[in-house]
């Protein structure tokens, strides 16, 4: 268990990521908030919105606050998974040359993985990201190249579906948050957006990010101290599983949508994987707040981006997903009670 | 010379006296004129009215006390004459009866002016019993009065008695009906019907209390989602501070490190929100 000064001065630093991230972004502090609750729980993120938000520019503001080696890697529909283990190319001396794709380029150093328009990807592709994500590390050349350190941060065009493949259920369970970043709406920031030059120029706006902030190679043992440290109370423990249950039969707890026959809603709950990311981003929302025990405040900060893009509805209700999950995850959070 | 002095002395002696006789004089109160009462047939209770003539305004009026075992006087008052007179008109009130008739004494009083008085006399008055103490036997019997029938106003009474318990028992019924209805439907009053068999510090009585208020929002309420209670029920915004108080101790007791000292009394704090619930019930 990671003593008090430790975990102080771990939550010094996550705050000053923050912070640094929001000198290159502004209007997102909440997007930035659960961005960091991520990096620290150890999961990944998969981010989408409209196109132009920002998507890109916030996730190489914080592959540069973290430090360690980034690789960043564009979904198109030709792409194979061959492309991000190996190149193949003809050298100088016309010899066939074979040499480690973005995947294994940086071997263990890899601490941030940035893919960008992930819905390109064909799924052959997601597969092997799968893997990758799930347990860090990829077979290749007869051996198995390991990323301990890997965070995956992918966005999603979710304006266009024309030559995109959709995330499998499975893809989609393996991050830990499906954030959904929104076009800023306070009349300032957009007037700031529109005319402030500064704003225009992305890659100096990523040079005024402090580059390494975090002890990358680290992270690892900092989230799991964190998680060592941060209490959840029997009642807390009671309602997280009351949540999980109502995820699966929300008719149980009197939860009801407009339009909607509950009992014909639901096709899986929330795995028990999305349900181990909630409680880990909760103790890391507590430990951002200062507490040594996660309130159900915690859990509802996180639950929305945990749990909305792990319920799996029928069919018919399905193609309704954008609309019904938010939905029907505030109702839950509304009708399972607590303390109980 | 000696002739002169003994007729100066006699001339002296003679202011001297006149002086000294006008001195006596002043100090002697004159008789008033008074229009006494009539003197005679008078009983118990009724009013002896004295006029005095004022001839000068006087430095004060006799007060309204007892003056005899007899006479009560009550406060005076002066009227004025067609003529231009001023009369002080005293009465009397007659508040004994003798046993046989019987002359009595008005009490003589002063009326006291600025260098002047005026004597109001005694009057005798002459009073009477109401009925002679020797005329007992000639009373006339008391009138013989016929029976009443009261069958009919004793069933009245008792049908209105029933008609009365039948109203009491009505009411008595509806208020057990209605505090059965309370503890069923509103949600304080079901919590503190809850709370009646529990210890008022145990995790139960605290759940109960959560639960009634999730029903008055309409949802499960977190300290932190505390405004959506009083956007829906803004009648309990007087128990703010109190209902805020519970919801961080809550917070600590069941998610943080236990039981904080000093803990709400929740069921001092359900019987007041009841009462608010009940004043605002539709």
């Amino acid at each position: 268990m990671a003593s008090d000064v430790q975990l102080q001065d771990w939550r010094d630093r996550a705050l000053r990521v923050e912070e640094e991230v929001g000198k290159a972004i502004v209007g997102q502090r909440d997007t930035i908030r659960l961005i960091n609750v991520a990096l620290f729980a150890r999961g990944h993120v998969l981010l989408e919105g409209d196109v132009g938000v920002g998507k890109t520019t916030i996730l190489r503001a914080f592959s540069r606050a973290i430090g360690g080696d980034f690789e960043r890697v564009e979904g198109t529909v030709d792409l194979m998974p061959g492309d991000l283990i190996y190149h193949t190319y003809v050298d100088a001396e016309g010899k066939p040359r074979i040499e480690a794709g973005p995947l294994l380029r940086h071997g263990e150093r890899l601490a941030t993985f940035f893919f960008n328009e992930i819905n390109r990807a064909r799924p052959q592709v997601q597969s092997l990201l799968l893997r990758a994500m799930a347990e860090r590390t990829v077979s290749a050349f007869n051996r198995e190249y390991r990323f301990p350190h890997m965070i995956v941060f992918a966005d999603r065009n979710r304006v266009e579906k024309e030559e995109t493949f959709e995330l499998a259920s499975a893809a989609r369970d393996r991050f830990m948050f499906e954030l959904r970043m929104p076009t800023p709406v306070e009349p300032e920031i957009r007037r700031a957006l529109v005319f402030d030059p500064e704003f225009h120029d992305v890659d100096r706006l990523i040079e005024r990010v402090a580059p390494a902030i975090l002890p990358w190679q680290e992270l690892n043992e900092i989230g799991a101290g964190i998680q060592r440290s941060i209490h959840a109370s029997e009642v807390l423990e009671r309602y997280v599983l009351d949540l999980w249950d109502a995820s699966q039969n929300p008719e149980r707890f009197g939860v009801r949508l407009d339009g909607v026959d509950m009992s014909k809603l639901i096709l899986a709950g929330v795995s028990p994987r999305g349900m181990m990311s909630l409680t880990r981003a909760a103790r890391v929302v507590a430990w951002l707040a200062g507490r040594t025990h996660i309130t159900p405040a915690d859990i509802h900060a996180v639950a929305p981006w945990t749990l909305g893009h792990r319920v799996f509805f029928t069919p018919v209700y399905e193609l309704r997903r954008t609309l019904l999950a938010p939905a029907l995850i505030e109702q839950i959070l509304e009708h399972v009670p607590t303390p109980r | 010379m000696t002739c002169r002095t003994e007729i100066f002395r006699a001339a002296l002696l003679m202011a001297c006296t006149a002086i000294a006789t006008d001195a006596v004089a002043a100090q002697q109160p004159s008789p008033a004129v008074v229009e006494q009462p009539r003197p005679f047939g008078y009983v118990v209770g009724d009013l002896v009215t004295q006029r005095v003539l004022l001839n000068f305004e006087p430095a004060a009026l006799p007060p309204a006390q007892r003056v005899s075992i007899w006479f009560e006087r009550r406060p005076p008052r002066i009227e004025k004459a067609a003529d231009g007179r001023r009369w002080l008109v005293v009465d009397y009130q007659l508040i004994n009866a003798p046993p046989a008739l019987a002359t009595v004494q008005l009490p003589a009083w002063e009326i006291k002016a600025r260098g002047t008085q005026l004597k109001v006399p005694a009057a005798p008055i002459s009073i009477a019993p109401l009925i002679s103490n020797a005329s007992g036997a000639d009373l006339r019997p008391d009138r013989e009065v016929s029976l009443i029938d009261t069958a009919p106003s004793r069933t009245s009474v008792v049908l209105w008695s029933i008609a009365l318990g039948v109203t009491l028992a009505a009411w008595l019924a509806w208020v057990q009906w209605r505090n059965w209805r309370d503890s069923h439907n509103r949600p304080f009053a079901r919590a503190l019907y809850q709370l009646r068999r529990l210890d008022e510090s145990a995790p139960e009585a605290w759940q109960a209390v959560h639960r009634a208020f999730d029903r008055t929002a309409g949802r499960v309420l977190q300290i932190e989602t505390l405004p959506a209670l009083f956007e829906r029920a803004p009648h309990l915004q007087p128990q703010r501070a109190e209902i805020e108080r519970f919801f961080a101790q809550s917070n600590e007791r069941f998610f943080g490190a236990g039981s904080p000292g000093n803990l709400v009394s929740v069921r001092a704090l359900c019987r007041e929100l009841r009462r608010i619930e009940r004043q605002h019930a539709p």
